[in-house]
């Protein structure tokens, strides 16, 4: 088993006035060497704080209060939610870096494109300033900036989204690490942007032999550039396969909405498709599947009991009374 | 020394942005006057302030005694020109106490929140309750009435505004993605407060230091105006006022000089303060 990253059990509460509320309730999942995990589901259902937990960068009144979170780097094993603060610092960016979601607000605006790039060589080597500057330089490059001399001496509000991603990019893959965080990096772009930036994210990810976790909401991205995919909903994982499991035998309501609701260039007269009502709030979670009021197949059980996260296949696992017998017709 | 010359060149791009405004301008030039004043004040003193013409007391304004006398027949415009320089040096010192305690203050309770915010915010809200100047009042009895003390108790006075502004911004600040990159990267919260939090709060700080100015000047002219501020036989507005009270009526030039220095000191540091928020923070600007 070469999985660079285990989370098992991993639950996240908030504390709000004196009273716990869950957040993220047993999420487990694996992301394999040079492998690709994708995390998709609705705004406020625990996404992007699953992420900051792996990197430790909840803070109060969040909390990782639950389960494990084990990186693998050849024969060291870490266990990052006990791991202490010296340990995690030399962790961040130098083994898993992040890229942020909006490439505008993700750099500090009074410092150059060349010293925030550079700060991060600054903490975890030791090089001179003159071959910072070169590493520098040669970043930006592969990341596709044109005339990278003068790009570096901007500052963050010079350059367009577009470009700020690509800063923010190299930030996270200069030191080569080996599991890179992308929470929703995307979504705040054009689409011609977009896919541009993706395609960049999938080039130097299989240069540089890195595993990514790819947080969105946009089965497009998915499709595009993971192998594994969790679907997430209310703060639990509802499907888990690979990529092809999730789009081709999906096997829960839940997803299957949120592939009929993307929209192709093709269907221009037919209604866009909603999954009806949102996601409930945490702590208004009733006894049952939490996805039961907006499911268009509810059956009398679903408001009664929660179902299992169950295996129907290998690789493919679904929390759904509908396939809770491995039945997966439709 | 590239930090140097780019400091220098951000002040010089601020001082021409304020000179384009008309407020600006107007605070700037007076808050010249006063530092100059202050500055040479030897050289631009007629008389030593202690001097007593015992032929000339009570004089009107004259070619001589430029704001005429005052009862013992000491030169007003010389005591008015030395009194610029306590007014300038109470405001600096006491700003530089409460601007330095309020940063660090600010940053501890913004930065780390939970219980060390509800310590800390829970003083200066204890601070704010009472009216700044009967604080002083009360700082300056207990310690004692003189130069030193009156800059101590403005200071402290002055703290929570200070807290309260750095914190805010500082809660701003932490909520960018950048902080959370920041972290992301691997530096500790120390680098992070000192390399990305503190100079993005600079400009809010920097407007709230100007105005702090001009009200720990007018805290200390109200200290000296009650008798416990900069003691006699020291010139100082507040208490040059309160002396002219006497003679109101037969040498209101004792009244007028020290006042209208006093309102347009602080009238001045005010514009600029004003000005400087609008030059380092376009996104007030209404």
């Amino acid at each position: 088993m070469d999985n660079i990253l285990e989370v098992k059990d991993l639950n996240i509460d908030i504390v709000d006035n004196g009273s716990i509320k869950s957040l993220v309730e047993n999420v487990s999942f694996n992301v394999k060497r040079k492998g690709s995990l994708g995390i998709v589901g609705e705004s406020g259902c625990g996404k992007s704080i699953t992420a900051l937990s792996i990197m430790q960068l909840l803070s109060y009144p969040l909390k990782a209060s639950r389960g494990e979170i084990i990186y693998r780097d050849g024969d060291k094993q870490i266990e990052l939610r006990e791991a202490n603060k010296g340990v995690m610092r030399k962790i961040r960016g130098k083994e898993i870096s992040m890229i942020f979601q909006e490439p505008m607000t993700a750099l500090d605006p009074l410092f150059t494109i060349e010293e925030q790039i550079g700060e991060v060589l600054e903490i975890h080597t030791d090089l001179r300033k003159s071959e910072i500057r070169k590493l520098v330089l040669e970043m930006l490059d592969k990341v596709g900036i044109p005339q990278p001399e003068r790009i570096m001496k901007n500052y963050p509000h010079q350059l367009s989204g577009g470009m700020l991603q690509r800063v923010v990019i190299s930030m996270a893959l200069i030191l080569n690490p080996k599991l890179i965080i992308a929470d929703e990096p995307t979504t705040a772009l054009d689409v011609t942007i977009q896919a541009q930036i993706l395609e960049l994210i999938n080039d130097l990810r299989s240069s540089y032999d890195t595993s990514i976790i790819m947080i969105t909401h946009d089965l497009g991205v998915i499709a595009e550039t993971c192998e594994d995919v969790i679907v997430f909903y209310a703060g639990q994982i509802v499907e888990q396969g690979s990529v092809i499991d999730i789009f081709h035998n999906t096997a829960h309501p839940y997803t299957r909405g949120l592939i009929s609701a993307v929209r192709s260039l093709g269907d221009k007269d037919t209604e866009l498709f909603t999954i009806a009502g949102t996601v409930p709030l945490a702590g208004e979670f009733g006894k049952g599947c939490r996805f039961a009021d907006r499911c268009s197949q509810a059956l009398p059980i679903c408001s009664e009991r929660e179902p299992e996260l169950v295996e129907i296949s290998a690789s493919h696992k679904s929390k759904c009374w509908l396939y809770n017998g491995g039945d997966t017709s439709d | 020394m590239d930090w140097f010359k780019s400091l220098i060149r951000a002040v010089l791009k601020i001082i021409r942005e304020l000179l384009k405004d008309k407020v600006g301008r107007i605070g700037l030039i007076g808050v010249l006057i006063v530092v100059i004043l202050a500055l040479g004040a030897p050289l631009i003193a007629m008389h030593d302030v202690t001097e007593m013409f015992s032929k000339s007391k009570l004089k009107p304004p004259s070619p001589e005694f430029l704001f005429g006398t005052d009862d013992f027949g000491r030169d007003v415009f010389s005591r008015i020109v030395f009194g610029a320089r306590i007014s300038l040096k109470v405001g600096i010192i006491s700003v530089g106490i409460s601007a330095s305690s309020g940063f660090i203050l600010g940053i501890l309770a913004g930065y780390y929140e939970g219980k060390t915010d509800g310590i800390i915010m829970g003083i200066m809200d204890v601070l704010f309750a009472f009216p700044s100047i009967l604080l002083a009042l009360f700082i300056v009895s207990v310690l004692g009435p003189n130069l030193t003390n009156t800059m101590i108790a403005i200071g402290i006075v002055s703290t929570p505004v200070f807290t309260r502004t750095v914190r805010a911004s500082v809660i701003s600040v932490k909520s960018m993605e950048y902080i959370t990159s920041a972290k992301s990267i691997g530096l500790s919260s120390i680098s992070i407060i000192m390399r990305h939090v503190a100079p993005n709060i600079l400009a809010p700080f920097t407007v709230q230091a100007t105005l702090a100015l001009s009200s720990a000047i007018l805290t200390e002219a109200s200290l000296s105006f009650l008798g416990l501020g900069i003691q006699p036989p020291n010139p100082s507005w507040g208490s040059m006022l309160s002396e002219s009270r006497k003679y109101m009526e037969l040498a209101p030039w004792l009244a007028i000089a020290p006042s209208v220095f006093i309102i347009a000191t602080i009238l001045s540091f005010n514009l600029l303060g004003d000005s400087l928020r609008d030059v380092l923070d376009p996104k007030f600007k209404l």
